[in-house]
């Protein structure tokens, strides 16, 4: 590698960027898949990429080798329209059981140093024993909620979301940023906005086994921006209280979908400004289809911001601004799943 | 929610927009781009707005009109750019996404049934797309077409917006006007059918992102704006160097030189950007306001000091990286006996208070031995020269360079001492550069300034009076050419830095130019 960083000027010129250090933890299960995420963001946002990973069993390498083994690797690609490659280290870690420990410290004598550190956690608990050290030390650490099927695991990213150290940051809420968008804009118009405080009933619906986190911050967030007290719950019907009047908000699973993503949101109001929309978005699509059948009858097309995950999580690394909108969306969706 | 509050949110702004980032979206619009068969379109404005597409950064229901007296089909204005999307390697669903989006109608400038039928078009374009009927209008045609042009806007009514929730905004290239009475001439001509804050005079250098890093890293880091006047800055150069000749421009060429061409627009304005005030707030207004007390600063050269301090030249010819070119006087459609100026260094001051005394040196030319534009800082030397017992020779300035183009990126000179047992003091390099840090390189200035324009932000845009002092400026310089016969036209061999004079300007002050 050192050779390619003194490669000449040119097609076969080797540029050596970083804007950041990542750590990565992965899991057997991911690994595979975040291969592909992390070449994508290495390529959106150049940096030292750590991927820790345990050592694969086998002669020499099983659970009771003491050493860590390290190798490293460049992540490249092509430069858009110019000659040359653009490429971002890549230091690929494995541990043992035995050796797990001593992961922190290799990690922080292979820092740049002037560079921010971000731990991108995206296995699902329980973490690795060495996790929690090296999270004490990094500038940022980005979780995935949406990668939690148990509530209690949701609930505990968003509650280390809002305590102090280092920020932390939630993809599930990035990934509801084109819901959020797509929402604001229906009710940009007067009369739609109008709607907005006389909404009776919000029903999400979802596929897989269980919702996944955007269903329930998409609910914490409507309720949070139009002021909805959460009074109980009945199954899975949730009662809230608005200024005019009460608010039902259902969560309703879709058998038909293995996927366990956020698949579509009913809105209904009532009263002097009768409003009925309904939201659908299929995967990784970037439109969504918007059925309006109150105050008037008509389908549209509508651009829907879905971003690969590898764009999401750049979007949450350079998000400066602190996020007391999310703070508040994971307070309320918090209560609805404890209540 | 209080029914006080449900109340509140009737008239409120929407209550789901609070907390949201504020992304750089833009609204639905129609783009109509006058002179639709040009170089500059094909080159720049449509490759400009399908990257913006591509990035989803215009709005799905934007679309793009071309206007222009050659007779073409919607298909085959779509077919001459699918093969630039073929090259640039654009997936096939991107490019028919965005080709959806282009439409042509052939019309003549001057014949006011073509408005009738442009309009016609535009109308059903936005009842067809459901737009609310913005519309860009964007002057790419021969500025000799401009005054047929806006007549017909005016008249058609097409420069009112359709609807009253609707704006219309014009974006028009430079050169704009030949001289300060044609650039008054065509700010009134504009003013007849379009507001000032409706006018968008786009120069592309203003769009690139080192350019706006100017006023960041002055502003946006402490260490900097503090030095940044005449207590410790020497002073300044500005290089603006272009390899290739005239190239198919030299009808254009032969009218306007390098003066016109390079110093009443790219140079002036990095000038003001590089000299200005701090502006008060980052928005349109305040920006030029600062930028337009610049140029009213320079006082307009008299002929002496046009004699003195500037320097004009041609080049010959020469090879250029080592291919050999032909010099200007034998380009084709250039006049075997022009005088027109290919090359020029001046000296100008900035009369103010953070200026005063700091020399301002700039330069530009074709064929010349490199293509760069840089902003150097040149900063004073220490007052004490420490060293120099020592057995130490004189110590470099310390060098703050701006490189906007090629390899945009900043860099920082400065003294160090060499390894060895001796005190030997070396200039070095801290170098930054856009392409290493970020891995990419910095967006196209166009799409920054088509989406600008979208956006109704016009900060990277002329002002009507910053246009006009700048022609000021330029005017005294070409009368002083004119009526003096002191700043002879020398010739410069192509591929080099230009004429000796140009050096001889600089040196007499005791300084020299960097290289770039």
């Amino acid at each position: 590698m050192g050779a390619m960083w003194k490669s000449p000027t040119g097609a076969n010129a080797f540029y050596r960027a970083a804007l950041a250090n990542l750590v990565v933890p992965l899991d057997s299960i991911r690994s595979e898949q975040l291969t592909v995420v992390l070449g994508d963001l290495a390529r959106r946002h150049p940096a030292r990429v750590f991927r820790i990973q345990r050592a694969p069993s086998g002669p020499g390498a099983g659970a009771g080798a003491a050493r860590l083994t390290a190798r490293a690797t460049a992540l490249c690609h092509i430069r858009e329209g110019r000659p040359g490659f653009v490429c971002s280290e890549q230091i690929v870690l494995e541990w043992t059981d035995a050796s797990a420990s001593l992961v922190p410290s290799a990690v922080r004598s292979l820092l740049i140093g002037d560079l921010p550190v971000i731990l991108l956690s995206l296995a699902p608990a329980p973490d690795p024993s060495w996790l929690a050290t090296l999270a004490t030390k990094v500038d940022l650490v980005i979780a995935d909620s949406c990668v939690e099927e148990e509530p209690a695991a949701l609930i505990e990213i968003w509650e280390r979301t809002g305590r102090s150290g280092a920020p932390m940051r939630d993809l599930a809420w990035a990934r509801l940023e084109p819901w959020r968008a797509l929402l604001a804009e229906l009710f940009d118009a007067p009369d739609a906005a109008r709607a907005l405080g006389s909404l009776r009933d919000l029903t999400i619906a979802h596929g897989g086994a269980a919702p996944p986190s955007t269903v329930w911050l998409l609910a914490g967030w409507l309720a949070s921006r139009l002021s909805w007290r959460l009074e109980g719950r009945d199954g899975a019907r949730w009662r809230f209280r608005s200024g005019h009047g009460p608010v039902d908000v259902v969560i309703q699973r879709n058998e038909g979908e293995s996927a366990s993503i956020l698949q579509w949101a009913h809105l209904r109001a009532g009263g002097a400004h009768p409003l009925d929309v309904r939201i659908v978005h299929k995967s990784r699509g970037t439109t969504a289809l918007v059925e309006w059948l109150s105050p008037r009858r008509e389908t549209v097309t509508a651009p829907f911001g879905y971003r690969e995950l590898a764009a999401a999580i750049v979007g949450e690394i350079q998000r400066q601004e602190p996020n007391p909108a999310f703070q508040d969306s994971s307070r309320i969706a918090r209560a609805m799943i404890e209540a | 929610m209080t029914p006080d509050a449900a109340t509140e949110l009737e008239t409120a702004v929407n209550p789901l927009r609070e907390g949201s980032v504020t992304l750089r979206a833009a609204e639905p619009c129609t783009f109509v781009v006058f002179g639709a068969s040009g170089d500059l379109t094909h080159r720049k404005l449509l490759p400009a707005l399908l990257k913006l597409s591509r990035e989803r950064l215009l709005h799905p229901q934007t679309a793009v009109v071309g206007f222009a007296r050659r007779k073409t089909t919607d298909e085959e204005f779509r077919a001459e750019l699918a093969q630039l999307a073929g090259e640039r390697g654009v997936p096939e669903a991107e490019w028919r996404r965005f080709a959806a989006s282009l439409f042509y109608r052939a019309g003549d400038f001057e014949n006011a049934d073509d408005y009738r039928a442009l309009t016609a078009l535009l109308e059903t374009l936005e009842r067809e797309r459901a737009t609310p009927g913005n519309r860009i209008y964007y002057m790419a045609a021969p500025p000799d077409a401009f005054p047929a042009i806006f007549t017909n806007l005016g008249r058609s009514g097409l420069a009112r917006p359709p609807k009253p929730e609707a704006w219309t905004r014009v974006v028009v290239e430079k050169p704009f006007g030949r001289d300060l009475g044609s650039a008054r001439a065509l700010n009134a001509l504009i003013h007849t059918c379009f507001e000032e804050r409706q006018v968008f005079r786009i120069d592309h250098y203003l769009g690139k992102e080192t350019v706006q890093n100017i006023l960041v890293l002055r502003l946006a880091n402490g260490i900097f704006e503090p030095l940044w006047n005449n207590r410790y800055v020497d002073h300044l150069q500005i290089t603006v160097a272009e390899t290739v000749g005239v190239e198919a421009r030299a009808g254009y060429y032969e009218k306007a030189g390098v003066l016109r061409d390079m110093l009443q627009n790219h140079m002036l304005q990095l000038l003001a950007l590089t000299a200005m005030e701090p502006p008060a707030r980052f928005e349109a207004d305040s920006v030029r306001d600062e930028k337009a007390k610049v140029l009213r600063a320079m006082e307009p050269l008299s002929p002496e000091l046009v004699a003195a301090r500037t320097v004009r030249g041609q080049y010959g010819a020469g090879s250029v990286a080592g291919e050999p070119v032909v010099g200007y006087r034998e380009e084709p459609g250039v006049n075997p006996d022009s005088t027109v100026e290919t090359c020029l260094a001046v000296k100008l001051e900035v009369d103010n208070w953070r200026w005063a005394g700091v020399p301002f040196y700039l330069r530009s030319g074709k064929r010349l031995a490199k293509r760069a534009t840089e902003i150097a800082i040149v900063f004073r030397r220490p007052p004490y020269s420490l060293f120099r017992s020592a057995g130490c020779g004189p110590i470099e300035s310390n060098v703050l360079r701006l490189r906007i183009q090629p390899d945009e990126g900043i860099s920082m000179s400065f003294g160090t001492k060499a390894p060895g047992q001796t005190l030997r003091i070396q200039p070095v390099r801290m170098d930054f550069n856009y392409l290493t840090a970020f891995g990419a390189e910095p967006p196209e200035a166009y799409e920054r300034l088509l989406l600008d324009c979208n956006l109704g932000d016009s900060t990277l845009f002329a002002r009507e009076d910053e246009v006009e002092l700048a022609w000021e400026r330029v005017d005294a310089i070409a009368r002083g050419w004119a009526e003096t016969g002191k700043t002879p036209l020398v010739t410069y061999p192509a591929g080099t830095w230009g004429p000796r004079e140009a050096d001889d300007l600089i040196e007499r002050d005791g300084r020299r130019w960097y290289r770039v």
